[in-house]
C-alpha cells in the first residue's frame, strides 16, 4: 500500500502540466453560462475517458479533491458520476466516506460508483456499509453487491435473508437470483418457512435458480402468482415429468387456475409427449377458451403429429375464433391433407386475412400440381377452372404462370375463364403477360376492356415505367393503326408512371389541335402519382386556359394517398416555386389549410422553403403556425 | 371431478392463496367469459392499463377501441397528464377507469391482465418486468430497454413466466417493410453486401438555469432510476426534436429513436433476430464520416449515408436492391421484385397487420407477437451499443453469443448501469 502511494504522489506530481486541461473544465462546471457548463462536462467525460497511465491518475486524484471543495450539489453529483463510470480504486475511500453525507442524493450517488468500480476495495467499502446499514438503507446496498456480482459478498447477502424486515429479505431474494448461484439454495429453503410477506420473492429466488421437485411442487401448489406458478411447473417439466404431469392434470381439472393459460401452452411447447396428450386427449371436450390455447399451441410448435385433431377440431367449430386458430395453426404444420378443407374455407370467406396466410404458407405440393392441372383441362367446369386460379395466385403455384399466359393469349378460349385469367395476372403477370394484353387490346372486341384494367393494374404492380413506356407503349401508341386505337393506350397510360408517358401526354395537351388532346387530358387527371403535379405546373405556365384543370388536379394529387407524404409536399413545393402568378400559387397552397393526413411534419419540414416568396409568405406563416 | 368458478370479486376478496378460495366460492360464471388472473378466455375482455400518457399515447389509446379490450387503469406522474388521460378514456365511453400516479397500483391489482409501457426509455424495464413478475402481459414501446443488461433480465423473465410481450416496432406490422424484408430474406437481391439507413440528429441538449417542479409532477419518480439531476422543463418534456430523447440518461438518443425502428428491420430482413453486429464505430473515429455497424460476415449497416434514394432504408445486394420507407414507399432493382408473389417454399415472414391487435391476440391465444423480447432485445442492444461507442468515441467489439464487450473492460460496464436507491430493477 505504502510503494503504492509514493508512486501514486511521484506520478500525480509529475502530471500537473496534463491535468490543467480538466482544471479549467472543472472550474467551468460552475459558470453562470450553462452552455459553457455542459460544454465543460462533456469535456471532462471525454478526457476522463481517454486518460491514460499518470495523467489519469492526476485527473482522477484531481475530481476526488474537488468533490468536497463546496461546489453546487449537481456538480458534485456529476463529478461523483465521473468517478462511476471511470473511477479507479483510488476514488474508494472518498466514496466511501460520502456513503454517509447528510444529502441522500450524494450518498446514493457514492453508492452507485462503488458498484461500477472494479477491485476489492470497492467492494469491502460496500460490505461494511450493509453491515452497518439499517433496514431502509439495505436494499440499495443489497442491489448495489449484486450489481459487481461478485461471489465474495454472497454469504453477507445470504445473512440479510434472515432479517425481521421483509424489504430486506425480499431484496436479498432478489439479490441471489442476480447471482443464480445454486449455492443460494440451502439459506433460501431455510428462509422460505415462515416467511411472510417476503415468501413470493424467495420462492421466485428459489425457481430461477434451480429448486428441487418437492420445494416446486409445493410452490406450485401454494401460490397465487401466476408468474411463479408458471416457473413453478417449468421447472417441474425440467426436473420431473410425472411431478409436471400431476400438476397439469390438477390445473386442467380447475376451469379457474391461477397461470392457466401459460401453462397449458408451457406444457404443448416445452412438454414431452405425456404432458401434450393430456392436453389433446382433453381436446374434443375442452372449454372454448381451451380448445383455443391446445389449438394455437400446437401451431406454434409446429407439432405435425396432430393434424388429425386440428381438422377434426376445425370440422366441428362453430366459433369463428376458434375456425380461425385452426387455420392458422394448420397454415404452419397442415398437408395435402389439410388442403380441401383450407380450400373450403377460402371459398366461404374469399378475404379474410387468416384463410389466405395459411393457404399461402400450406406444405401442400400436390395442391399446386392440381390447381395447374384443373386450369389445363379444358374439359372441366370453367367454375372450377376460376376456382383453382385462387389456388395459384396465393401459391404462386410452379406451373400457373405459363398456364395462365397460354390462356390469356388464346381468343378461343371462354371468354368468362380468361376474363378471371386477366385478373390472376394482375398479380402474377411478367412482361410476356404485358405483351398479351397489349395483342388483345389491339384486337379489340368484347375483352378489351376487362385487358385494359388488367395491363394498367399489372403495370402499376411490376413498378418498371421506363422499360414499360420503351418496350410496350411507346411502340404501340406510334404503330397503332388510327388514334382511336390509340386512344386504347392512352387511357391506362395512369398504370406507367413514366416521365416519358407524362412528357407525351403533356404534348399532347399543350397542342390544342391535337386529335388525342382530350383523351391525353382525361388520361393526366386520371393519375393519381404526385410526378404528375409537375407536368400540371407546366401546363398551366403554356396554357392559360387549361389552369383552373391544373390547379383542380394538382389539389387532387396532393390528397391522394397513393404517394408518399414526402413526394407529394415536395412536388408540391417545387410547383409552387414554378407557378405562374401569385394568384395560382396561393390556389395551390390553399389545400395545405386542410392538410392531408400524415403530412403535418412533411409540411412543417418544406414550407418554410418558400417563406422568402413574396406571393406566398404570409399564407406560409400563417400555415405553419 | 369438481368445477369451481370464481367471479373475479369473490377472488379479490378473499385475497387468500386459490386452495383457500375454492372452498365455498359460489359457481358463478363460467371460467371462458373472466379475465382471470392468468386466465384470459376468448370472450372475456383484456384488462388493460396505460402507462405513460405523453407524446406516444395517441398511438396507442386506439387499442381501447377493440372490442374485447377494457381500460381499467391509467397511470402517469403529472396529474395533468393523469387527468387528460382520463378525459380521453371518459369521451371514449369508459367511464370507470381509475387514475393512479403509481405504477405499483397496477402491478398489485390482480384484475388487471396487460399493460402498456409508453413512458420514456429509461423507465421501460423497470414497469415491464415489474408487470411480468406479477404474471402480466406487457406493451412496451421502443426501445425495449435502456440498458443492455435490462434487455437480458426482460428476456429471461419472458422466458420463465412465458408473458406475451411485444416490443413497439411497429413497423413489422407494416406490410411495406415485410415485403422489403421478405425481398431480402429470400435472397431476391443476391446476397446483402451492406445497408444504409437514416437516422438524423437531436440537436444537443444544454443544461439550463433550475426551475420550480410545476405542482403535481412527481419529479423524482420521473427521474426514477437515473441520476438526480435539477430540474427545467426540457429535460423531461416529451418532443421528437430533443426534450428527454437528446439525454443519454433516459434514451440513446437517435439510435433509440428511429434507430430502434429502423435497425430492427434490418435485423429482420437479415435473418438476425437470435444475434447480432460484431463492430461499431462512431461517426468521426479516426476520419469516419458516418458511424457504422457490421455483422460478423461483413455486412455493414451505415447511418445516415446520403446514398438512399430518399428511403429510410437501402439495402445493397449482389444482384439487385431494395429501397423502403414508411407511408407505403417501397422500389426494388429489379422493379418487379416488390410486386412478385411469394410461393410455399419461399421464406414467408409472420404477417401482422395491426400492431397492437396482434398484441392483444397473443394475449388470449399465447401466440407469440411478431416482436416479443427476445427479439426487441436484440435490436435495443444495437441501439445502446451504437450509443456507448458513440459515448465514448471509440470502436467496440461485441460479442452477441456471450452478449458481452470485447477487449474493453471499461466499455463493458456501460452495458448496465447502477440504480438510485428505491428504484432498484426488480428480476
Amino acid at each position: 500500500m505504502k510503494l503504492f502511494h509514493f508512486v501514486f504522489l511521484f506520478s500525480l506530481s509529475a502530471s500537473l502540466a496534463s491535468a490543467t486541461e480538466i482544471t479549467s473544465s472543472l472550474q467551468n462546471l460552475s459558470s453562470d453560462n450553462h452552455k459553457v457548463q455542459t460544454e465543460a462536462r462533456n469535456a471532462l467525460k471525454l478526457e476522463f475517458a481517454d486518460a491514460e497511465g499518470s495523467d489519469y491518475l492526476a485527473m482522477e486524484a484531481e475530481i476526488i479533491g474537488q468533490i468536497d471543495g463546496g461546489l453546487p450539489l449537481e456538480n458534485r453529483l456529476y463529478l461523483i458520476r465521473l468517478l462511476e463510470w471511470f473511477g479507479s480504486s483510488a476514488s474508494v475511500p472518498t466514496l466511501a466516506a460520502l456513503l454517509d453525507d447528510s444529502d441522500p442524493k450524494v450518498q446514493g450517488s457514492a453508492r452507485r460508483a462503488l458498484a461500477s468500480i472494479s477491485g476489492d476495495e470497492a467492494r469491502i467499502a460496500l460490505e461494511q456499509a450493509l453491515r452497518e446499514a439499517s433496514d431502509s438503507q439495505a436494499p440499495a446496498l443489497l442491489d448495489a453487491l449484486a450489481y459487481r456480482k461478485e461471489s465474495r459478498s454472497f454469504g453477507l447477502i445470504e445473512e440479510s435473508l434472515e432479517s425481521s424486515n421483509a424489504h430486506v429479505v425480499q431484496a436479498a431474494a432478489i439479490a441471489l437470483t442476480k447471482f443464480g448461484s445454486a449455492d443460494a439454495i440451502p439459506a433460501l429453503k431455510k428462509a422460505l418457512q415462515g416467511a411472510g410477506v417476503a415468501k413470493l420473492e424467495i420462492a421466485r429466488a428459489l425457481l430461477s435458480i434451480g429448486a428441487d421437485v418437492e420445494t416446486a411442487k409445493q410452490i406450485f401448489v401454494d401460490s397465487d402468482n401466476p408468474a411463479v406458478r408458471v416457473l413453478a411447473f417449468e421447472d417441474l417439466m425440467r426436473q420431473d415429468s410425472s411431478a409436471a404431469k400431476v400438476a397439469l392434470q390438477s390445473l386442467l381439472a380447475t376451469d379457474a387456475s391461477v397461470g392457466r393459460s401459460q401453462i397449458i401452452h408451457s406444457a404443448i411447447m416445452r412438454g414431452d409427449d405425456s404432458l401434450r396428450s393430456l392436453c389433446l386427449e382433453r381436446l374434443p371436450s375442452a372449454s372454448l377458451a381451451d380448445k383455443i390455447l391446445i389449438v394455437t399451441a400446437i401451431g406454434e410448435a409446429d407439432l405435425e403429429q396432430y393434424e388429425a385433431d386440428i381438422l377434426l377440431e376445425l370440422s366441428q367449430a362453430g366459433d369463428a375464433q376458434l375456425r380461425e386458430r385452426c387455420i392458422d395453426a394448420l397454415g404452419n404444420i397442415g398437408t395435402d391433407r389439410s388442403f380441401d378443407a383450407l380450400f373450403d374455407a377460402i371459398l366461404a370467406q374469399p378475404k379474410s386475412d387468416v384463410v389466405l396466410n395459411a393457404l399461402a404458407r400450406l406444405n401442400a405440393p400436390s395442391a399446386d400440381i392440381k390447381a395447374v392441372e384443373s386450369l389445363r383441362n379444358a374439359r372441366l367446369p370453367v367454375a372450377d377452372r376460376i376456382a383453382s386460379m385462387r389456388v395459384m395466385e396465393l401459391r404462386n403455384s410452379p406451373g400457373a404462370l405459363e398456364q395462365l399466359n397460354a390462356i390469356a393469349a388464346d381468343s378461343s378460349a371462354d371468354s368468362k375463364l380468361r376474363e378471371s385469367v386477366f385478373k390472376t395476372l394482375e398479380s402474377l403477370g411478367n412482361f410476356e403477360t404485358i405483351g398479351i394484353f397489349f395483342g388483345v387490346i389491339q384486337d379489340g372486341g368484347a375483352l378489351m376492356r376487362p385487358a385494359q384494367r388488367s395491363l394498367k393494374r399489372l403495370s402499376l404492380n411490376l413498378r418498371s415505367p421506363d422499360a414499360l413506356w420503351a418496350e410496350f407503349f411507346k411502340p404501340a401508341i406510334s404503330e397503332a393503326a388510327s388514334d382511336d386505337d390509340r386512344e386504347r393506350y392512352i387511357e391506362v397510360l395512369d398504370g406507367v408512371n413514366s416521365r416519358h408517358a407524362l412528357n407525351y401526354l403533356k404534348g399532347n395537351i399543350l397542342d390544342h389541335d391535337a386529335p388525342l388532346r382530350n383523351a391525353s387530358l382525361k388520361s393526366l387527371s386520371r393519375w393519381s402519382k404526385a410526378d404528375s403535379i409537375l407536368t400540371w405546373i407546366d401546363i398551366a405556365n403554356a396554357s392559360p386556359e387549361d389552369r383552373d384543370t391544373a390547379i383542380k388536379q394538382i389539389k387532387r394529387s396532393v390528397s391522394s394517398s397513393s404517394s408518399s407524404p414526402l413526394d407529394r409536399i415536395d412536388k408540391l413545393v417545387k410547383a409552387i416555386e414554378k407557378a405562374p402568378d401569385a394568384d395560382f400559387k396561393l390556389q395551390i397552397l390553399d389545400v395545405l389549410s386542410n392538410p392531408p393526413a400524415g403530412t403535418g411534419w412533411v409540411i412543417d419540414m418544406k414550407l418554410p422553403g418558400l417563406a422568402n416568396d413574396p406571393d406566398v409568405a404570409e399564407k406560409v406563416a400563417e400555415l405553419l403556425k | 371431478m369438481i368445477k369451481q368458478n370464481l367471479t373475479r370479486r369473490g377472488f379479490l376478496k378473499t385475497g387468500a392463496t386459490l386452495g383457500a378460495a375454492i372452498v365455498g366460492a359460489p359457481m358463478i360464471l363460467r371460467a371462458e367469459t373472466l379475465g382471470l388472473n392468468g386466465h384470459v378466455g376468448p370472450n372475456s375482455r383484456v384488462n388493460l392499463a396505460l402507462i405513460g400518457f405523453g407524446k406516444q399515447i395517441g398511438s396507442h389509446v386506439g387499442v381501447t377501441g377493440l372490442h374485447n379490450v377494457h381500460p381499467l387503469y391509467v397511470c402517469d406522474v403529472k396529474s395533468w397528464a393523469l387527468k387528460s388521460a382520463l378525459n380521453q378514456m371518459n369521451s371514449r365511453g369508459f367511464k370507470d377507469v381509475k387514475g393512479t400516479p403509481d405504477y405499483e397500483d397496477i402491478i398489485n391489482d390482480p384484475a388487471v391482465d396487460a399493460v402498456m409501457v409508453v413512458t420514456p426509455d429509461h423507465w421501460h424495464a423497470a414497469i415491464s418486468l415489474a408487470a411480468m413478475r406479477a404474471g402480466k402481459d406487457v406493451y412496451v414501446e421502443k426501445p425495449m430497454t435502456l440498458t443492455i443488461a435490462e434487455g437480458q433480465a426482460m428476456v429471461e423473465a419472458e422466458k420463465r413466466y412465458g408473458n406475451i410481450v411485444q416490443v413497439g416496432s411497429q413497423q413489422r406490422s407494416d406490410a411495406t417493410f415485410r415485403k422489403a424484408a421478405e425481398i431480402v430474406r429470400n435472397g431476391w437481391i443476391g446476397e446483402v453486401t451492406h445497408v444504409h439507413t437514416w437516422l438524423g440528429t437531436f440537436p444537443e441538449p444544454v443544461l439550463q438555469p433550475e426551475e420550480p417542479i410545476p405542482e403535481g409532477f412527481n419529479y423524482d419518480k420521473w427521474l426514477g432510476p437515473t441520476p438526480w439531476e435539477p430540474y427545467f422543463e426540457n429535460r423531461v418534456k416529451g418532443d421528437y426534436g430533443g426534450g428527454w430523447r437528446s439525454f443519454w440518461e433516459y434514451g440513446s438518443k437517435k439510435n433509440g429513436d428511429w434507430g430502434a425502428h429502423h435497425f430492427d428491420i434490418i435485423q429482420w430482413a437479415l435473418g438476425r433476430d437470435h444475434t447480432g453486429p460484431v463492430k461499431f464505430v462512431p461517426k468521426g473515429f479516426e476520419g469516419e464520416e458516418y458511424a457504422y455497424y457490421e455483422y460478423a460476415d461483413g455486412i455493414r449497416v451505415v447511418r445516415d449515408h446520403p446514398d438512399r434514394k430518399g428511403y429510410m432504408i437501402r439495402f445493397f445486394g449482389t444482384e439487385g436492391e431494395v429501397c423502403v420507407s414508411r407511408n407505403g414507399e417501397i422500389e426494388s432493382t429489379p422493379a418487379e421484385l416488390v410486386g412478385r408473389p411469394l410461393s410455399p417454399s419461399d421464406t414467408q415472414l409472420y404477417r401482422s397487420t395491426y400492431h397492437q391487435a396482434n398484441w392483444i391476440e397473443g394475449i388470449k391465444t399465447r401466440k407469440p407477437t411478431i416482436c416479443p423480447a427476445h427479439v426487441g432485445h436484440r435490436t435495443a442492444t444495437i441501439c445502446q451499443l451504437a450509443g456507448i461507442s458513440e459515448r465514448l468515441a471509440r470502436p467496440l467489439q461485441w460479442d452477441p453469443e456471450a452478449e458481452q464487450i470485447i477487449g474493453d473492460t471499461e466499455a463493458a460496464g456501460w452495458q448496465d448501469r447502477a440504480r438510485r436507491a428505491g428504484y432498484e430493477l426488480p428480476v
